[in-house]
């Protein structure tokens, strides 16, 4: 009863403050939120395309990720391409991140870009865009809303030496049986940092400048499969999966560049030989 | 009468502002600082500190007493970024009247942030029972870490709003954009500020002793609506001169003194005079029997129920001089809006 009595009282102190509130002051209600939101997305389809069209791509463009992630450190993102459309490149967009643009991907001759698959850092509740660029120019978006938040800060204790073993150490795992001239799927793991500005040195108290992937460069013997042009907004230790096919025997060659001109790089048998690789 | 989905959202937020946390597991509380993944599940609890949830917030808020503090970390932009990058932080949203001290819920703190973290906490506190909610985002940890540390610092009475601006907002709760503050916070260009934002905060130059402040009752200038509006507007003017002192002795820019002191003065200069704002510097005469190094008077010009004008001035007793004075433009004859423009006048004078 008294319960009951106190819980009717708060929302009714709850319900005169918002309506106060909106009276006054206007409080973002969801369709403000929406347009907020769509006003972003033009702030950056100006800013990253400029005056270049862009479709809807919802059609042949496919983008996955939770609806929710509890780790936004770590939100996996899948995109899916139906492949009706050939394609030359890929801008993977976080419209709320302070820097919106994840990464750019180019497709070479080895690629089968059909999918590809990778983990990001959220900041805050947003919209992510995968916006395609087809072979002859042509731009198309879909998008995604995912509710993670807080995504860019540093872990609390954030230990530089152990964040920094192993540094550059590269994994390829690849799935799928090996026929020549068909695509395969590679996993590609790769043992970095990415900081992003935000971590303190526990010894020093200062903040550890950023230091991330640059780029990263698949080929298949020589041929490009990918080129990654990334910056803060890939999680730490990047995951990334991706199609390629090649046409016979060879090496798949991972070359990957940080901002401090470091590189490191790794080739891969394909076929994998039987043990398991690195 | 409110509209449909007016109504629908505050529903909404009765039952959204219950919730704490959100999904996933609680975890175990750990001993000292959390060192780990900043999002991750965090405990429902913190020994010694209070959960509290949007309501209870909110009605912290209303009542004017809280100092309320975000610990959010703040983008920091790197050197480079890749080919054709932009970089485009959002405005940072915080709860009205929020201190942004970014850094500060770190495991680890320098000396500087903890130095800086003890005493714009104290400078901020109205006494030593007034609540300090920390928060930042859900399923952070950050504001654990904060109000752990505030624990151990010996403040009194800690909360922790453990839902952060995430649930703040879900629950309808308003925002305005924050600006960082303290060791921990990049420089203003590089947040993404834009130049006519207020930091949350800044101590006057570190070392003097602030100065002491006298701030006299806020007073209604202009079309007073007539005899219907006396008795609401006598109520506001006591709430939102409230509100200012309690704000102002939170910003910490200066000491505030109280005026009880004075009162007898006080109330015989409001018989004389139709306002203690523009009364050939009587306001100064009630300063200097405080004691006090500068006096602040504020007021609002109405010029209707919709268009309203906030003005502060700071005289300076011994020089008898303006030292600050400056207007906001606001909207709205209510409760809220008078908030508003008082919360936003103290930032503006912060910076």
């Amino acid at each position: 009863m008294g319960l009951n009595r106190g819980l009717a009282a708060w929302g009714l102190v709850l319900c005169s403050w918002i309506a106060g509130a909106r009276a006054a002051d206007e409080p973002p209600s969801a369709d403000a939120e929406e347009a907020a939101r769509t006003a972003r997305w033009s702030e950056l389809q100006q800013a990253i395309f400029g005056a270049r069209v862009v479709h809807d791509g919802s059609a042949w463009l496919g983008i996955d990720a939770p609806q929710r992630a509890l780790d936004a450190a770590l939100v996996p993102v899948s995109l899916t391409m139906s492949g009706e459309r050939p394609i030359q490149g890929l801008y993977l967009i976080i419209d709320n991140n302070p820097g919106p643009l994840a990464g750019h991907f180019l497709f070479g001759p080895r690629a089968d870009p059909r999918s590809l698959k990778l983990r990001v850092r959220v900041n805050a509740y947003t919209y992510i865009h995968a916006v395609a660029e087809t072979s002859d120019g042509e731009l198309y978006a879909v998008a995604r809303f995912v509710k993670a938040a807080g995504g860019c800060s540093a872990p609390a204790g954030a230990d530089q030496q152990l964040a920094m073993q192993d540094l550059g150490h590269i994994k390829v795992r690849m799935t799928g049986p090996f026929v020549a001239g068909r695509p395969m799927e590679a996993q590609l793991m790769i043992r970095h940092p990415n900081f992003n500005g935000m971590q303190m040195d526990q010894m020093t108290h200062l903040y550890t400048p950023a230091l991330f992937i640059r780029s990263i460069d698949v080929n298949f013997d020589g041929t490009r499969v990918l080129h990654l042009d990334s910056d803060i907004s890939l999680s730490s230790d990047p995951v990334i999966s991706f199609g390629f096919i090649a046409p016979g025997k060879g090496q798949l060659q991972v070359l990957v560049r940080d901002t401090q001109d470091d590189t490191f790089g790794q080739s891969f048998d394909v076929p994998a030989p039987a043990a398991p690789a690195g | 009468m409110p509209s449909p989905t007016l109504r629908a959202l505050a529903l909404r937020c009765v039952f959204a502002a219950g919730v704490i946390g959100g999904s996933g597991a609680a975890a175990r509380e750990p001993d000292g600082f959390w060192l780990g993944d900043v999002n991750a599940p965090v405990p429902s609890g913190l020994r010694g500190a209070r959960v509290i949830d949007a309501n209870a917030l909110q009605s912290l808020l209303a009542r004017g007493v809280a100092v309320v503090v975000d610990v959010s970390d703040a983008p920091r932009p790197p050197a480079e970024l890749a080919p054709g990058a932009p970089w485009l932080p959002l405005p940072h949203p915080v709860v009205p009247g929020a201190l942004w001290i970014p850094g500060a819920g770190a495991g680890v703190l320098s000396p500087d942030m903890d130095a800086f973290f003890r005493t714009r906490l104290q400078a901020a506190l109205v006494n030593a029972d007034t609540p300090l909610v920390f928060y930042c985002h859900e399923h952070c940890w950050l504001s654990w870490n904060a109000a752990k540390r505030a624990l151990a610092a010996g403040f009194r009475h800690v909360d922790w709003f453990a839902a952060g601006i995430e649930g703040w907002t879900a629950a309808g709760g308003p925002t305005v954009p924050g600006l960082p503050i303290g060791p921990g916070a990049p420089s203003r260009a590089a947040a993404g500020a834009s130049p006519d934002q207020a930091p949350t905060g800044v101590l006057p130059a570190a070392g003097g002793p602030r100065p002491s402040l006298a701030i006299l009752d806020l007073e209604l200038t202009g079309d007073l609506g007539g005899p219907a509006f006396e008795a609401e507007h006598a109520a506001r003017l006591a709430k939102e001169s409230a509100r200012l002192r309690a704000d102002m002795a939170r910003a910490g820019l200066y000491r505030i003194v109280a005026n009880a002191p004075a009162q007898a003065s006080i109330d015989t200069l409001k018989s004389e005079q139709a306002y203690l704002h523009d009364c050939n510097g009587c306001d100064l005469d009630v300063g200097r029997e405080l004691d006090a190094d500068r006096v602040m008077v504020a007021w609002v010009n109405r010029v209707s129920g919709l268009i309203l004008t906030l003005t502060y001035e700071i005289h300076d007793v011994k020089t008898r001089q303006i030292s600050a004075r400056k207007s906001f433009d606001f909207r709205g004859d209510s409760d809220i809006a008078w908030d508003h423009a008082i919360d936003y006048m103290v930032r503006d004078l912060q910076e």
